[in-house]
C-alpha cells in the first residue's frame, strides 16, 4: 500500500516502511464529520512529495470549491416537506414547446477531392421540452426532448463542379430526424445526448431546389449526437418561463450506414471516382453545428 | 387552465412534422453530365458523360459508374463506359421500354422474370451489367424530363431513374458449378433471390443520332 487512512486517530507506520512523512496537505479536517483524513507517503519518494505540495493541494482546493458550489446550488431545506422548498414553494416540472429559429451545420470530414462548407438555415429543431428540478428551488435539474431536428452542410462535390472555379458552388444537403434528446441541467448549463430516428434526407442544387434528391432512408442510421448548450431564463410569469436557448451538437455516430454516403467517396476533378470501388475510403458524412432558439416551458406543480 | 396552452403548443408542434420519405427519388445533384474543365492544361474542354449510375447494395458500396456513349433501338436505351460505340452484349445499362415513350413521363418498372438460363426479362425497367453481377429491375420509376421526339422519330431523352434492382442466383452460386440456394429454389425455374442493389440516381442524356419510330401502344 502506498498510503493508509484512517479517521479519528493518528495512523501507525505500517510494515515495511521505513520512513514516513505526513504531509500537512494530506491532513484535513473535513466540516461537519469532526474526523481528519491522514495519508502517509513514504520519503523514499522525493518526487511525490514534490509534487504533492503544489498540485495536490491545488486540486484539492478545487474539488473542495466544486463540491460547494454543488452544495449550494442543491441546497434545500431538510425540515420543509420533499415538495416544498422553505417559503412554500411547491415543487414543479415545466413542460412546454421548443423551437429553434436559426441554426448552422456542416460536415466536419470530406472525401479526397470534394470540399465541405457550413450551411445556414431556419427551425433547425423544434419539438416539446420538459424540464425536471431535482428537487423543490433546486437550479439542476434534468430535461428531455422530443421533436423534430435537422441538420446539414453545403459540399462542393468535386472541383469543377457547376463550370465554377476557385471551388466555388455547391450543393445544400439537409437531414431531418425525430430526435430523443436527454441532458442534465447544471444552473442553466445543459449537457446531453440526443438519439436521433432519421426521417428524410435531401439533397439539391441551390439553384434548383425544386429538384431535390430524396436520400435512400435506409443508408441512414441511428445518428447519435452530443449537445452543450444553455438555457436562459427571460421572463417569467405564473403560467411559465420563456427561455432563450444556445445549443451546439457534434454527430459522433455520423449519419450513414458504413459505405452508403453518396459523396463519401473520392472523386477526381471531374467527378469521376479517381479509385476502384474496391479500394474506397468511403467516409461519412459527420456534421457538427449549433442553433440560437427560444422554449417556452409552462409550470406544472405538484 | 393549463391543459390549453399545452394542448395548444402540442398543435403547433404537430403542424410543423414533416413526412417520413423513403427515398432514392429524382437525381442526384452532385453528378453532371456535362463537365467543363475551368483550370489548368486542359481548361476550357468540356467532357460530357450520357448518363451516371449511383449504386450500392448490401455487400457492395456506394458507387458510381460514368457511361460515355448511347444508342437507343427500337425499346432500349444502351449506355456503356466506354466511348468507342454500343451493343446490346456490351452494355452497362440497358433501360427497356414495353412502348417508347414520346412524352415526358414517369414509367414505372414492370417487375422482371426470370429465366431458365439464369438471366430475367424487363419490360419496362433497367439491367445492370457491372462487376458484381448482372441486376434486373423489382421496383422503381424512369422519368423522362425531355422527350425529343419529331416526326414519330425518337431523337433522344433526359431523365433520370432511382429504383431496386436484384439478380437471379443467390450470393455465391454458380450455375456451372453449383452452389447454396435456399430451400424451395427451383434452379430450373429460378426467381430474383440474389443480392438487391439500390439504383441511386442515374441521370441521363442520350446524345447518339438516333431515328427510333414511336410505335403505339396496342390496345
Amino acid at each position: 500500500m502506498l498510503s493508509q487512512l484512517s479517521t479519528g486517530q493518528e495512523p501507525g507506520l505500517a510494515r515495511g516502511v521505513t520512513a514516513r512523512a505526513v504531509t500537512d496537505v494530506n491532513c484535513r479536517k473535513f466540516a461537519g464529520h469532526g474526523s481528519y483524513k491522514l495519508v502517509t507517503v513514504p520519503t523514499s519518494w522525493p518526487l511525490f512529495n514534490k509534487i504533492a505540495g503544489v498540485s495536490m493541494r491545488g486540486t484539492f482546493a478545487v474539488v473542495c470549491v466544486f463540491m460547494a458550489a454543488l452544495g449550494m446550488s442543491a441546497q434545500t431545506d431538510m425540515t420543509a416537506p420533499p415538495s416544498m422548498s422553505m417559503d412554500g414553494q411547491a415543487y414543479k416540472i415545466q413542460i412546454g414547446p421548443s423551437l429553434a429559429f436559426f441554426g448552422g451545420a456542416m460536415n466536419t470530414i470530406s472525401a479526397e477531392g470534394r470540399k465541405t462548407r457550413p450551411d445556414f438555415f431556419a427551425l433547425p429543431a423544434y419539438g416539446i421540452a420538459v424540464y425536471a428540478p431535482f428537487g423543490t428551488g433546486v437550479k439542476m435539474g434534468g430535461r428531455l426532448d422530443l421533436g423534430i431536428i435537422s441538420t446539414g452542410t453545403r459540399t462542393r462535390p468535386y472541383e469543377f463542379f457547376d463550370g465554377n472555379t476557385s471551388w466555388e458552388g455547391y450543393i445544400r444537403e439537409r437531414y431531418q430526424y425525430f430526435t430523443i434528446a436527454p441532458s442534465i441541467n447544471l444552473a442553466g448549463v445543459n449537457l446531453g445526448a440526443g438519439f436521433n430516428i432519421p426521417m428524410s434526407g435531401q439533397m439539391w442544387h441551390p439553384d434548383r431546389s425544386s429538384e431535390a434528391f430524396d436520400v435512400d432512408r435506409s443508408t441512414m442510421k441511428l445518428a447519435i449526437d452530443v449537445r452543450l448548450g444553455t438555457m436562459i431564463e427571460v421572463y417569467s410569469h405564473s403560467l411559465g418561463t420563456l427561455y432563450v436557448e444556445l445549443q451546439a451538437k457534434y454527430y459522433v455516430t455520423g449519419l450513414y450506414n458504413d459505405d452508403k454516403y453518396t459523396m463519401g467517396n473520392t472523386v477526381n476533378q471531374r467527378g469521376d471516382p479517381s479509385q476502384d470501388f474496391r479500394t474506397y475510403d468511403m467516409l461519412d458524412n459527420v456534421p457538427a453545428g449549433a442553433q440560437l432558439g427560444v422554449s417556452y416551458l409552462f409550470d406544472l406543480t405538484f | 387552465m393549463k391543459t390549453i396552452p399545452l394542448v395548444a403548443a402540442a398543435l403547433i408542434v404537430l403542424a410543423f412534422v414533416p413526412s417520413c420519405k423513403e427515398g432514392p427519388t429524382g437525381a442526384h445533384p452532385g453528378h453532371e453530365l456535362v463537365v467543363k474543365y475551368n483550370d489548368g492544361i486542359l481548361k476550357d474542354l468540356t467532357t460530357i458523360k450520357s448518363a451516371e449510375v449511383m449504386v450500392s447494395g448490401d455487400s457492395i458500396v456506394m458507387q458510381t459508374l460514368p457511361l460515355r456513349s448511347d444508342t437507343i433501338v427500337q425499346g432500349k436505351m444502351l449506355f456503356e463506359v466506354l466511348e468507342s460505340g454500343v451493343g446490346i452484349s456490351s452494355a452497362e445499362l440497358i433501360v427497356n421500354f414495353a412502348t417508347m415513350p414520346s412524352t415526358p413521363g414517369s414509367y414505372a418498372f414492370t417487375a422482371a422474370k426470370a429465366t431458365a438460363q439464369g438471366s430475367a426479362t424487363v419490360a419496362t425497367g433497367v439491367i445492370l451489367n457491372i462487376e458484381n453481377g448482372t441486376f434486373y429491375a423489382t421496383e422503381g420509376t424512369i422519368v423522362i424530363t425531355e422527350a425529343r421526339v419529331e416526326n414519330g422519330l425518337v431523337k433522344g431523352y433526359s431523365g433520370y431513374i432511382n429504383g431496386k434492382l436484384k439478380s437471379v442466383w443467390p450470393k455465391g452460386f454458380n450455375p456451372g458449378i453449383g452452389g447454396l440456394v435456399p430451400p424451395g429454389f427451383d434452379i430450373s425455374n429460378p426467381s430474383l433471390i440474389g443480392e438487391e442493389l439500390t439504383l441511386h440516381s442515374c441521370p441521363f442524356k442520350t446524345r447518339s443520332n438516333s431515328s427510333v419510330p414511336v410505335i403505339a401502344p396496342i390496345d
